[in-house]
């Protein structure tokens, strides 16, 4: 178990050493977020909301339209970020050094979970700057940062490293894996509900919405910070047994590959 | 020890056969390849491209597993306890791939090391040993991509250090590197087997490296060994001339007749020159002896001499040539 902690904690190291070795980084990776969150925040503005069926219940006033939208604009960037690290599996393949890596007796769980929690300090910094956004915009609500805030991190965090694990495992399947988080990312992005509230989804889509963790972190984060009346219980379980599969398929898979490995010999190619 | 008995391993594949079709490959990588490789002992694996020297050396370190055969190390099945195996062996590639060119040799190494779990005490402390050993500590702060190819090359093999193996493969470790390098690298691999008892695995495409380092030699061709022994050995059993030249003074027409007879049938003779004779002996053994007996005999002047032993290069492609 330390041996295991301790690759997970090496593996974070070198994916920040490798990846955020200069402070324009930092800055560079906010951007595109910021103009996407702001396209969405202006294109909702441009219309008549009071009249709109989205405009009631859990948003129901600019200030939690604006919360809305950072909350799932800081959902869907954690799980981006962690899912990055799985696209580098192909340079690391490049390298040489992921054969190095299954050179060594290490825990591949652990590696995969390090790479994913790779990304942890970007989005610190991420999550920081956009909680700001929040206390300057919750003013007339009540949010408690001191405690809501942290648990909204916890809940992120967790959720996107378990997928960020997931992918990871799916990287080192094959060069072409890229394709699977093409199919992916685009969808999640859309059922989770990151600008749009799944429940103004039709049934179909409401249905796929929930094989995206990143929905019910959404329900639970959003129903934190603008103090709505969901069903909490409902929306934890939804999320821990979305997440414990997701734990039990990265295993299966992870068992799948390194026999892949094995067998194949394939892990150099590129 | 490290005995490998009986390792073969057939990949399976699939080559498209235009749009829809596909068909399945089955390429015999390695065959029924059987090796040893003792502790303190430096063992070479030659072969052309192809041949069959990386997939063997895969194996040997748990990255592939073989289709057949039993792979031991001290004892220990390491197909079956891959994991465990892993621990006391590790595998230097040559080239400038392996390691982390944005990083810095000692973040490397701190990287690698904890893939080990090594305690950080202890990891800290080897790192320091292993970048002096091999001349980077001036430079362990400087992240890779500024490093030469020979420091490159010296941080892969304080790489694959950094658990302390057992057993080294080294998967043609002065590739591309100019010679100073090359030169050093070697007596630096030399040392691993004298000093730390290290067992190593070399495969390479220079033979001089081989016949410099090599205590033991198989030679592999299409996936089966088939040449085996010490240096010497493959010199003595495979070797097909032997080159005598002579310089030698008046040399009256009796003794070339007398060193003819000799000589005939046994080896094939030129004699060129008019006052200072130039002999050339070219025969499958050594007859220096009878040849200097017979000169000697007629009293004539042996002015110079060299005996030209048959090379490993030319013994190794002929091993080659004969086995396709």
């Amino acid at each position: 178990m330390k041996d295991t902690f301790k690759i997970v904690i090496a593996e974070m190291k070198k994916q920040h050493r490798h990846n955020f070795h200069s402070y324009s980084i930092y800055f560079s990776l906010l951007l595109w977020p910021i103009i996407i969150f702001f396209n969405t925040y202006y294109t909702y503005l441009s219309f008549d909301l009071t009249k709109a069926p989205v405009f009631s219940g859990l948003i129901n006033s600019k200030q939690s339209l604006l919360i809305f939208l950072i909350t799932g604009f800081i959902g869907y960037n954690f799980f981006y970020s962690m899912v990055q690290s799985a696209w580098q599996m192909g340079a690391e393949r490049q390298n040489g050094t992921l054969e190095t890596i299954i050179l060594s007796p290490a825990n591949w769980l652990a590696v995969v979970y390090g790479r994913s929690l790779g990304a942890l300090f970007q989005n610190v910094w991420m999550f920081s700057t956009f909680s700001i956004l929040i206390i300057i915009s919750s003013r007339s609500l009540e949010v408690n940062f001191f405690t809501q805030i942290p648990i909204a991190f916890f809940i992120f965090t967790l959720s996107a490293t378990v997928w960020g694990g997931l992918m990871n495992v799916i990287f080192l399947f094959s060069r072409d894996a890229a394709i699977l988080n093409n199919v992916l990312d685009d969808p999640m992005e859309f059922f989770s509900g990151v600008r749009v509230p799944t429940e103004t989804f039709p049934v179909w889509a409401k249905m796929i919405s929930v094989i995206f963790p990143l929905t019910h972190s959404l329900t639970i984060v959003r129903g934190i910070l603008l103090k709505t009346n969901i069903a909490w219980m409902e929306a934890a379980i939804k999320l821990s047994i979305s997440l414990v599969l997701l734990f039990i398929l990265t295993i299966v898979l992870l068992k799948l590959v390194e026999k892949n490995i094995r067998d194949n010999g394939n892990i150099t190619f590129y | 020890m490290l005995i490998a008995t009986n390792l073969s391993k057939k990949f399976v594949y699939k080559e498209s056969k235009g749009l829809f079709k596909k068909k399945l490959i089955v390429k015999n990588a390695v065959n029924d390849v059987s090796l040893k490789i003792e502790s303190g002992k430096i063992v070479g694996l030659i072969g052309v491209n192809g041949a069959g020297k990386t997939t063997t050396i895969k194996m040997l370190a748990s990255l592939i597993k073989p289709t057949t055969g039993e792979i031991l190390i001290d004892n220990l099945d390491i197909i079956k306890e891959h994991k465990k195996a892993k621990r006391i062996i590790n595998l230097i590639s040559g080239g400038e791939r392996n390691i982390y060119w944005r990083l810095t040799a000692q973040e490397n190494l701190e990287y690698f090391g904890a893939l080990y779990g090594i305690p950080k005490d202890v990891l800290n402390q080897k790192i320091e040993t292993i970048l002096e050993m091999v001349g980077l500590t001036e430079s362990k702060d400087i992240p890779v991509e500024r490093y030469s190819k020979g420091m490159k090359q010296r941080l892969q093999i304080a790489r694959g250090l950094i658990n302390d193996p057992k057993y080294i493969f080294l998967d043609e470790p002065t590739l591309g590197l100019d010679i100073n390098i090359a030169k050093e690298l070697r007596s630096y691999i030399r040392k691993l087997a004298d000093d730390e008892n290290k067992g190593i695995l070399l495969t390479t495409h220079y033979i001089s490296e081989v016949e410099e380092l090599c205590d033991y030699i198989y030679i592999i061709s299409n996936g089966y060994i088939v040449a085996e022994g010490t240096p010497d050995e493959l010199k003595e059993e495979l070797s097909t001339k032997t080159q005598v030249v002579l310089t030698v003074e008046v040399l009256t027409e009796q003794a070339e007749v007398e060193l003819k007879d000799i000589l005939e049938c046994k080896a094939e003779v030129t004699i060129e020159g008019e006052n200072i004779h130039t002999i050339k002996v070219i025969s499958k053994e050594n007859f220096t002896a009878e040849i200097i007996r017979c000169l000697s005999s007629h009293n004539v002047s042996i002015l110079n001499m060299k005996l030209m032993e048959p090379d490993l290069e030319e013994i190794v492609l002929n091993v080659l040539r004969r086995s396709e």
